[in-house]
């Protein structure tokens, strides 16, 4: 770059402190010289000729989900979760930390132990507003940035589902194991299922509701349909100790394993819905 | 709300999004075309070139631009020095000639009026007194009170120095006022 000298203008361009009237006078001629105009149907048919080359892009560009997930290495991955855990903010942790504490508190206490069951019966919505939590940048400002980020977006929510996954089922194993130990490893199978359905097809349907609506509505929609289904166990065991009723009634329903399968199907199917418009970027800055 | 950043709209359209395309069509097509068209002097070939500068937007596969407008800028500019070579037309302008210039700015120190006074029907005379500028002077006018790129941006775009930027638009500004108080002179006489 050569310089030719002169520091006749300011750095900043839109003020003009050191532009002479003269200058200023020639600006304003400038200004009133228009180009001829261009047809709106020629700017409609070169929109019309580019329309085709972007939805190619889009084609291209379209994530693949198993792809990238069957050649993930498993110390690299282990990484990357690691990497997300430390991105989780301090008042997460901390609203973690408080329901492992209430759990183990409630568990250590013979009178009030009978309570476990209700933080058990909330678990389910705690792990889907979780999951909310782990990916609201990504429908923000924080979607290009992890789009260009080496590691690929489908690893970023691949390794944060796990994240929270990990995290879900700690909350739930101290009651588990409580339970499992007094009644039998077939109690314990059950419980399991109690737990895991419910939670998949929250989480699945709050991250579909999510990638459309954003944070409040998916949470709201799925604190409403759960607290239904719970108020409804409630007023048919006539509320007094309904948690320890409606609890009992999930564990040894005879339907459980199918509805469990159902709820695990539909949860993965909308989870994967929502996850992949997510990573589409088209439910990004709506 | 505020409208989306260009580069966000343009990390979007490498993705495939149609919505991003539009907008920045309409954001930057006219304007675009009315640098390609004072540029060439050439309504039918600005045409062809915004065209040109669109298919190259929308294709581009490589590492997303920091500062998206004047990096369009720089792909029209170059894609509008390189046709107008392709057609042996660099001096299509008629540009004055070193010695022309100097007599202009000469004139505009000692003989001519102070104010250049154009009415709305003169918008010819701009044009031509534009087409006479340097390319390199032209340019850099074309980007600053036309298109209202920063002088940092317009140095991008022309690859100097913003020095250089800056000079080049006085030396361009003096020249044009030169040659439109000759002109008016001219028109008083008559």
């Amino acid at each position: 770059m050569n310089d030719e000298s002169g520091q006749k203008y300011p750095a900043k361009p839109d003020d003009f402190p050191e532009m002479e009237a003269w200058e200023r006078d020639m600006a304003d001629v400038l200004k009133k010289s228009e180009p001829p105009p261009l047809a709106p149907e020629k700017m409609e048919a070169l929109l019309a000729t580019l329309r085709p080359m972007v939805a190619a892009r889009r084609e291209e560009s379209t994530p693949n989900l198993s792809k990238t997930a069957g050649r993930m290495d498993f110390g690299e991955f282990i990484r990357l979760v690691r990497g997300q855990a430390s991105l989780l903010e301090r008042p997460f942790w901390m609203v973690m930390g408080l329901i492992m504490a209430g759990n183990l508190a409630l568990l250590a206490s013979n009178i009030l132990q009978p309570l476990i069951t209700t933080l058990f019966l909330a678990l389910p919505l705690v792990g889907g507003i979780s999951i909310v939590y782990s990916l609201h940048g990504s429908r923000g400002g924080m979607w290009e940035i992890e789009q260009a980020s080496p590691a690929g977006l489908q690893r970023i929510f691949a390794s944060r589902l796990t994240l929270m996954f990990v995290l879900q089922l700690l909350l739930a194993l101290p009651v588990l194991v409580s339970y499992g130990a007094q009644a039998g490893v077939l109690v314990l199978a059950r419980m399991v299922l109690a737990w895991l359905a419910p939670t998949v097809a929250l989480s699945g349907m709050i991250l579909f509701l999510f990638s459309y609506w954003g944070e409040w509505p998916s949470v709201g929609i799925t604190v409403l349909v759960w607290g239904s289904l719970i108020l409804f166990g409630a007023s048919r065991a006539g509320f007094i100790g309904f948690a320890e009723m409606v609890l009992a009634r999930i564990v040894f329903n005879p339907l459980l394993p199918l509805l469990a399968v159902l709820g695990l199907a539909a949860g993965l199917a909308f989870g994967a819905l929502g996850l992949r418009r997510l990573a589409s970027g088209r439910s990004s800055w709506s | 709300m505020d409208p989306l950043p260009d580069e966000t709209l343009f990390a979007r359209l490498m993705k495939g999004d149609e919505e991003a395309l539009e907008t920045l069509f309409a954001r930057y097509a006219p304007p675009l075309y009315g640098f390609l068209w004072r540029l060439t002097s050439d309504q039918a070939l600005a045409e062809d070139l915004l065209q040109e500068v669109f298919i190259r937007l929308v294709n581009y596969a490589g590492k997303p631009p920091l500062y998206f407008r004047a990096w369009l800028y720089t792909i029209a500019r170059n894609l509008a020095y390189s046709s107008l070579r392709a057609h042996g037309r660099e001096q299509a302008h008629r540009a004055y000639s070193v010695a022309e210039s100097d007599e202009v700015l000469k004139d505009t120190t000692q003989n001519l009026p102070e104010k250049v006074i154009l009415s709305r029907d003169n918008e010819e005379r701009v044009r031509q007194s534009l087409e006479r500028l340097p390319d390199e002077q032209r340019e850099v006018v074309l980007l600053r009170f036309y298109q209202g790129l920063s002088l940092e941006e317009i140095a991008a775009v022309v690859e100097v120095s913003l020095g250089t930027v800056k000079s080049r638009l006085y030396r361009a500004l003096r020249l044009l006022r030169g040659m439109l108080l000759r002109e008016e002179m001219k028109e008083n006489e008559r």
